[in-house]
C-alpha cells in the first residue's frame, strides 16, 4: 500500500532529528522529494531556533507572587468539611453513593415487610429473604428463619382471607413447607435446641391450624379441596411436632418422613 | 530559595518525576511548588512566546498562568500538560480580545533583513519574528503542533494527549502547517522581490 505523505514527513523528521541528512533520506521517496524537502527544510529552520528561556527575574517574581498568595490564605482553623470534601472527593463520592444506595435499599425492604402477594414490592420482600437466608449459615438460625418465614406467610394468608381476596395456592404451599423446613433442621440440633425450636413451631402449627378452618368457612377466592388437603397436612404436622416434644420419639421411631408426609403439597 | 537557573534544565522532566511532584505540590509541599513553578513557567513561556507580539507580553501572561496553575492545583485531573497549555490558550484569547491586537499580516512589520527570495530554508534566516508571522496563518491546531513539536519537542503521542487528537491527526496536522508555512514564506518573499 502507498505510503502517505504525512506518514512520510514525519517518518523522515524523526531521521533528521537523529542527525540524518536531509537529501540521503529523499532518495527513497524520489517521486515526494520536490515536495518534501522545503518542508523538511523549514522544520529544520523552526527546530534549530534558540529556545525560549525565560528571564529568571521574571520566575523569582512569580514564586513570590505564589508565596505572598499562600501567606495570605486563610490559616486553617481545625476541621474543615469544604476542604476535607475538596481533598478526597472521590472517596467522599464513593461513600455517599454507597450510602445512598444502602439508605434506598434499607427504605425499600422496610417498606416492603408489609407487603402482600401482588403488591409491588412483595418481590423485594422474598429477595430480602432469601438473602437472609443465605447469609445464615447455621441450622439453629435456619431453623428460626423457616418459623419466622412461615409465621410471614400465616400473616399474609389472614390478611388475604380477611380481604376476601383470591388465595394464591403457592403461598399456602410455602407456608407448610416453611414449617417443613424447620422440622427438619432439627433433626440436626442438639436435643435442647430442638425442644426450643418445637415450641415455636406448635405455637406456628396451632395459629396455621386456625387459619385454615377460618379459610374453609370463609368466601375467598380458593380451591376448597386445597384447603383441605393443607388442614390433612397441618396435623400431619402437629404430629411430628408433638414428636419431637416427647422425649421417648426423639430418636424419630414414630415419626412418619416429613418428605413423604409433604409430597402432596409441595406442588 | 530554589536555584532557578538549575530547575530550568530540569524543563524535561520524565512522567513519574512529574507525578510526584505533582503530589508533593497538592499536598502543600513549599519546595515542590517552588519547583513546579519553574516548571510549568518554562513550557508555558516557550508555548506563548511565538504567540505574542513581545517577548515581554508572553512573560506577562506566562505568569498570570503560572499563578492560575498553583491556585488551582488541587482541583486539577487528568493529563497536566493538556490541563496547563489549556489554561494558556485560554489567556492568550483573553490578552488579544483585551488588546483588541488583530491578526493581520503587514509587510511593514517584518525587517527588510529578513526578506529573501529563496526557497532555500535552511539558508533563509529564520528570526522569531518570522516564525511569529508565519504561525499567524495557522489554524490554532496547527500552530499548536508546530510550537509543541518543533519548539518544545514533544513526541507525537504526547501532543496528540495534550491537543486532544489522534496520532494520525497530529502528523496530518504537521504537514498542512509546514505546508501552509512554506506558501506563506513563499508568498512574502516573492512579494518583496516585486
Amino acid at each position: 500500500m502507498k505510503q502517505k505523505i504525512e506518514e512520510i514527513l514525519d517518518q523522515l523528521l524523526d531521521e533528521i532529528s537523529q542527525g540524518r541528512a536531509v537529501e540521503d533520506l529523499l532518495h527513497a521517496y524520489p517521486e515526494y522529494a520536490d515536495e518534501l524537502r522545503p518542508l523538511l527544510q523549514l522544520a529544520q529552520s523552526i527546530s534549530v531556533l534558540p529556545k525560549p528561556e525565560p528571564d529568571n527575574d521574571a520566575v523569582r517574581s512569580v514564586i513570590d507572587e505564589v508565596r505572598r498568595s499562600a501567606a495570605t490564605a486563610h490559616p486553617r482553623k481545625g476541621f474543615s468539611l469544604r476542604r476535607f470534601v475538596a481533598a478526597h472527593s472521590v472517596l467522599v463520592r464513593a461513600v455517599a453513593i454507597t450510602a445512598l444506595v444502602l439508605l434506598i435499599s434499607l427504605t425499600t425492604v422496610s417498606l416492603s415487610a408489609r407487603s402482600l402477594p401482588g403488591d409491588l414490592l412483595y418481590p423485594v420482600k422474598k429477595l430480602s429473604e432469601g438473602v437472609e437466608y443465605f447469609l445464615t449459615l447455621d441450622t439453629e438460625g435456619r431453623a428460626r428463619l423457616h418459623i419466622r418465614f412461615a409465621d410471614r406467610r400465616t400473616y399474609e394468608l389472614s390478611c388475604l382471607i380477611q380481604k376476601n381476596a383470591r388465595i394464591d395456592q403457592d403461598l399456602l404451599a410455602e407456608m407448610l413447607n416453611q414449617t417443613k423446613s424447620a422440622i427438619d433442621c432439627t433433626d440436626f440440633l442438639d436435643d435442647e435446641t430442638a425442644a426450643e425450636i418445637a415450641d415455636h413451631l406448635e405455637a406456628c402449627n396451632h395459629q396455621q391450624m386456625e387459619l385454615l378452618e377460618d379459610a374453609r368457612q370463609s368466601d375467598c377466592d380458593i380451591d376448597t379441596r386445597a384447603i383441605e388437603e393443607a388442614i390433612k397436612t397441618c396435623v400431619e404436622q402437629h404430629h411430628c411436632i408433638e414428636c419431637l416434644k416427647s422425649a421417648e420419639s426423639a430418636a424419630g421411631d414414630n415419626c412418619p418422613s416429613t418428605d413423604a408426609r409433604y409430597d402432596h403439597i409441595s406442588q | 530559595m530554589t536555584q532557578i537557573s538549575s530547575l530550568l534544565l530540569k524543563r524535561d522532566i520524565d512522567q513519574d518525576d512529574l507525578d510526584a511532584l505533582l503530589r508533593q505540590a497538592k499536598r502543600d509541599d513549599e519546595a515542590a511548588i517552588e519547583e513546579l513553578c519553574v516548571y510549568v513557567y518554562a513550557h508555558v513561556y516557550a508555548f506563548l512566546y511565538y504567540r505574542v507580539p513581545h517577548p515581554e507580553d508572553a512573560e506577562d501572561l506566562t505568569s498570570e498562568v503560572v499563578l492560575r496553575v498553583i491556585k488551582a492545583l488541587k482541583q486539577q485531573r487528568g493529563n497536566f500538560h493538556a490541563w496547563i497549555y489549556r489554561i494558556a490558550r485560554n489567556r492568550l484569547i483573553d490578552f488579544y480580545r483585551h488588546r483588541a491586537v488583530r491578526y493581520e499580516v503587514s509587510m511593514d512589520d517584518v525587517p527588510s533583513k529578513e526578506l529573501s527570495s529563496s526557497d532555500d530554508f535552511s539558508r533563509q534566516i529564520m528570526t522569531r519574528e518570522r516564525l511569529r508571522k508565519g504561525l499567524e496563518q495557522l489554524t490554532d491546531d496547527q500552530r499548536n503542533v508546530i510550537i509543541l513539536k518543533f519548539i518544545e519537542g514533544y513526541a507525537n503521542q504526547e501532543i496528540a494527549d495534550i491537543v486532544g487528537k489522534s496520532v494520525g491527526a497530529v502528523k496530518v496536522l504537521q504537514f498542512r502547517a509546514l505546508r501552509a508555512l512554506r506558501e506563506y514564506f513563499n508568498r512574502r518573499d516573492y512579494e518583496a522581490e516585486d
